[in-house]
């Protein structure tokens, strides 16, 4: 008899111990708070495509858009942390919502616990190659010069872009005219044209105009020069303090086990390390981490929230 | 060489075993997956999309299409049976293609659908070989100013669809479009309607909205209907091929749906729902007798079909040439192919002219494996309504309800259908028609965004509607059109009554 108890303590033990060791042992759910084909959902089912490979477990892809990310991060929040879900997370839907939403039925840093950064997605001041705008202070003069004249192509004033946008018009003095653009394809499209001569969108939306000579890079808005476009400046070397990207994290709802965290962080940083996954992902114009730690992730989420809560109140941007 | 021998060189890339084989794998996906009321192409395409990881990029880009256009040729099935629209387009084949299933023509409204669809498809792939690089010119001359003057054209065909009280239909114009304001203000970022819910902040899906208004509704009628009279159609061969008059009546339909189905379809963000609208209301409007549309006339599904079948090849081009996608099905692919390392825009197709042409070859086959696959099948799909109607009505709500899921993986969206299918029902006690609201909501926002947008563009000034040649043209012609249909009936009604007071007792 004591011996059965002992063997079944044994093996309770045991059970416990292979089952974080072996997760994950089903198919783990990665939501995307944006629909297929949107920039976070390309990136997300390129990693997810990986990890399958990586752990020999199915991870599917779960897009749940709408309400500006908040559906989709809402269901993580509420979702058991068993790390059976896990939220391929948008700076819009970690730092930016909250700045601008006001009664945001979730909290990010209470209700997730981050993974891993997984890339940064650089956002880019581009111009009609025959505007005349190589630079930002060609931007700025050309504006200063005949105030009023420039518009810029933005996809509304208060996501990322035109939050940009705000901080070029309030740290440069200068009052661009914001062009909001539902489509960001159209905003393209009228940027190469010439429809605008400036349109504000993330590098990897441009790149492809850029390569082919129709669309000219003017300025990143992150605080370096991005690995892609080494030659490009960024718009705080004319206009200091301006850093604003865009990037992906893997998050977990908050109580997931932190073995299962740091499982995923050191798969993770394998994948994004793969030269071919590297490739795959400058070409589609998002900058891989690949370095940081859990720990090291959640440092990037908080500085993040201080850098929002800058910008929005410089800005004078209240929560609605 | 020659843009036909690069063609047919496309062509027979096509047909080879491993290319055939996944164009007919995404038609038949397609097909099947359309015919599933609500489940549209997008939700289609992007469970397929890892599974193309693992493909060649062509062979991935020729299944994702197959699946893309296989759904528009199975989106018109549940609409002329069931009443049942998945998306805006299939809206407007409701309003005869439903009349005529009552009638006992399903099969003949189906088999007319199948070929004018593969008439339009033919269509826009041949203007598409020999136009692509001046169409996608043309394309990008399209600003603000001139998508709100096609959008403007637009809505005032959709004047055209109202059958009965025009008063009700434009009323139903003005509720569509304040049902599309819902969501963010594009200009201030500021969201309007919503009433403090998060799950109306993207406003309302056009999928729940549709499928309440239209086949809901008509859920909730056969409730109230009494039943003693009501025998299920009979379904006789004879009945499912049409009769030499039914072809011939929906030919020109077809080649001028067709046509203006291309046009439209190559211009980025147009999309099928205002061109088939379009061809139905340019239909109506030539029509010897237009009291017949929404009684069952089969040009009301022999052009819009053929227009939309046409827009769906015709939006790869601007897909392809400017990389640059049309709608969210196009951006779907673009994704595809950006996954692939392929970079569409202008260089594309001289970058990768092999995969264009096999691209552009499959598009041709696939359409015609639609053609041969669907006929035999429109026996069988005629056959659903023989189901009794306890059983194929729960069956119906069962997959409105997992359709409208699958659009945004949202439980609220089924809430809002049912909510919308009462509605659509009080609408149709009353006489309120749905298609112009439906029109309403899908252009009334795309509308104000250009309007707004052009204004600002113009810093305030209003003649820039006018002064840019093609939207001027555009709009002059719409004003025109507009005139006619307002002050015609008048200056009939005046011959009339002065032709009527001459005679003497």
């Amino acid at each position: 008899m004591k011996n059965t108890t002992a063997l079944a303590a044994i093996l309770l033990t045991a059970t416990t111990g292979v089952a974080l060791a072996e997760w994950p042992e089903r198919p783990v759910t990665v939501v995307v708070s944006q629909g297929a084909g949107a920039s976070p959902d390309i990136m997300a089912r390129l990693v997810a495509d990986q990890l399958t490979e990586a752990y020999g477990s199915p991870f599917i892809v779960d897009n749940r858009p709408g309400g500006a990310n908040v559906v989709g991060s809402l269901s993580v929040a509420n979702a058991d942390p068993d790390g059976y879900t896990i939220f391929f997370a948008t700076s819009a839907a970690l730092v930016t919502n909250p700045y601008l939403m006001a009664n945001l039925p979730y909290d990010p840093l209470t209700d997730f616990d981050p993974a891993v950064l997984v890339a940064m997605s650089n956002i880019m001041v581009t111009a009609n190659p025959d505007s005349g705008i190589e630079t930002i202070e060609d931007l700025l003069e050309a504006e200063r010069a005949n105030p009023g004249s420039i518009s810029l192509g933005v996809d509304s004033p208060r996501n990322l872009s035109g939050i940009i946008a705000r901080s070029i018009n309030h740290v440069g003095e200068v009052d661009l005219t914001l062009v909001s653009y539902n489509s960001i394809p159209q905003m393209v499209q009228d940027t190469v044209s010439g429809e605008i001569p400036v349109s504000i969108q993330s590098a990897s939306v441009a790149t492809p105009f850029i390569a082919e000579g129709s669309l000219h890079p003017v300025a990143v808005a992150s605080a370096q020069r991005t690995k892609a476009h080494p030659d490009v400046p960024t718009i705080a070397e004319t206009l200091p303090g301006i850093d604003l990207t865009g990037w992906f994290m893997f998050v977990a709802p908050a109580g997931t086990d932190p073995e299962i965290l740091a499982s995923l962080n050191a798969t993770v940083n394998e994948i994004l390390a793969k030269p071919e996954v590297e490739e795959l992902a400058s070409s589609l114009g998002y900058e891989l981490v690949g370095d940081l730690d859990v720990a090291g992730s959640l440092g990037h989420l908080e500085a993040q929230f201080e850098n929002w809560a800058t910008i929005t109140s410089n800005l004078g941007i209240q929560p609605e | 060489m020659d843009t036909l021998g690069l063609m047919l060189g496309g062509v027979q890339n096509a047909l080879a075993p491993e290319f055939f084989l996944l164009c007919l794998v995404g038609v038949v996906v397609g097909m099947l997956v359309g015919v599933l009321p609500g489940i549209g192409a997008i939700a289609a395409i992007s469970l397929a999309l890892p599974i193309t990881f693992h493909l060649d990029p062509t062979g991935a880009l020729v299944m994702l299409a197959g699946i893309f256009y296989g759904t528009q040729y199975g989106g018109s099935t549940a609409s002329i049976l069931l009443n049942l629209p998945g998306t805006a387009t299939a809206a407007v084949t409701c309003l005869d293609g439903y009349p005529m299933a009552r009638k006992g023509k399903a099969g003949v409204a189906l088999f007319i659908t199948t070929i004018t669809s593969f008439i339009g498809a033919t269509v826009a792939i041949l203007v598409m070989v020999a136009f692509m690089p001046v169409l996608a010119r043309v394309a990008l001359n399209f600003g603000a100013a001139e998508y709100f003057a096609v959008m403007f054209m637009g809505l005032i065909a959709a004047s055209a669809l109202t059958v009965g009280s025009p008063i009700k239909g434009l009323a139903m114009v003005v509720v569509g479009i304040a049902l599309g304001l819902v969501g963010v203000d594009i200009n201030s970022g500021q969201f309007r309607l919503i009433f403090g819910s998060y799950n109306l902040m993207d406003g309302i899906s056009l999928v729940a909205l549709a499928m309440g208004l239209f086949g809901v509704s008509e859920v909730f009628a056969s409730m109230t209907r009494n039943l003693d009279g009501y025998t299920t159609p009979k379904v006789r061969l004879r009945d499912l091929i049409p009769s030499r008059d039914e072809f011939r009546a929906s030919l020109m339909p077809a080649i001028r749906g067709a046509i203006s189905g291309t046009l439209l379809g190559a211009l980025p963000g147009v999309g099928a729902s205002v061109t088939s609208f379009f061809a139905y209301a340019v239909e109506q409007k030539i029509a010897r007798d237009p009291s017949r549309f929404g009684q069952g006339a089969i040009e009301g599904i022999a052009a819009p079909e053929a227009a939309n079948n046409a827009t769906t090849q015709a939006s790869f081009i601007p897909t392809l040439s400017l990389g640059i996608p049309g709608d969210a099905v196009m951006a779907i692919m673009l994704g595809a192919m950006m996954i692939h390392g392929i970079t569409p825009g202008p260089r594309f197709i001289t970058d990768h002219d092999v995969m264009f042409w096999t691209l552009v070859g499959s598009f041709w086959v696939g359409n015609f494996l639609l053609l041969i696959l669907n006929i035999p099948l429109v026996g069988i799909w005629v056959r659903i309504l023989s189901v009794p109607r306890h059983i194929l009505y729960p069956a119906v709500l069962f997959f409105v309800c997992v359709g409208v899921y699958s659009t945004r993986n949202n439980v609220f969206d089924i809430y809002l259908t049912l909510f919308f299918g009462f509605v659509g029902y009080l609408m149709a006690m009353r006489k309120y028609p749905p298609a112009p609201l439906l029109l309403g909501f899908v252009l009334g926002p795309m509308m104000e965004e250009n309007l707004t947008r052009a204004l600002v563009l113009s810093r305030g000034d209003p003649t820039v509607f006018f002064t840019r040649p093609i939207s001027g043209t555009i709009l002059s012609i719409t004003l025109v059109v507009l005139a006619i249909t307002l002050f015609g009936p008048l200056w009939r009604k005046h011959k009339a009554r002065r032709a009527g007071s001459t005679p003497g007792p």
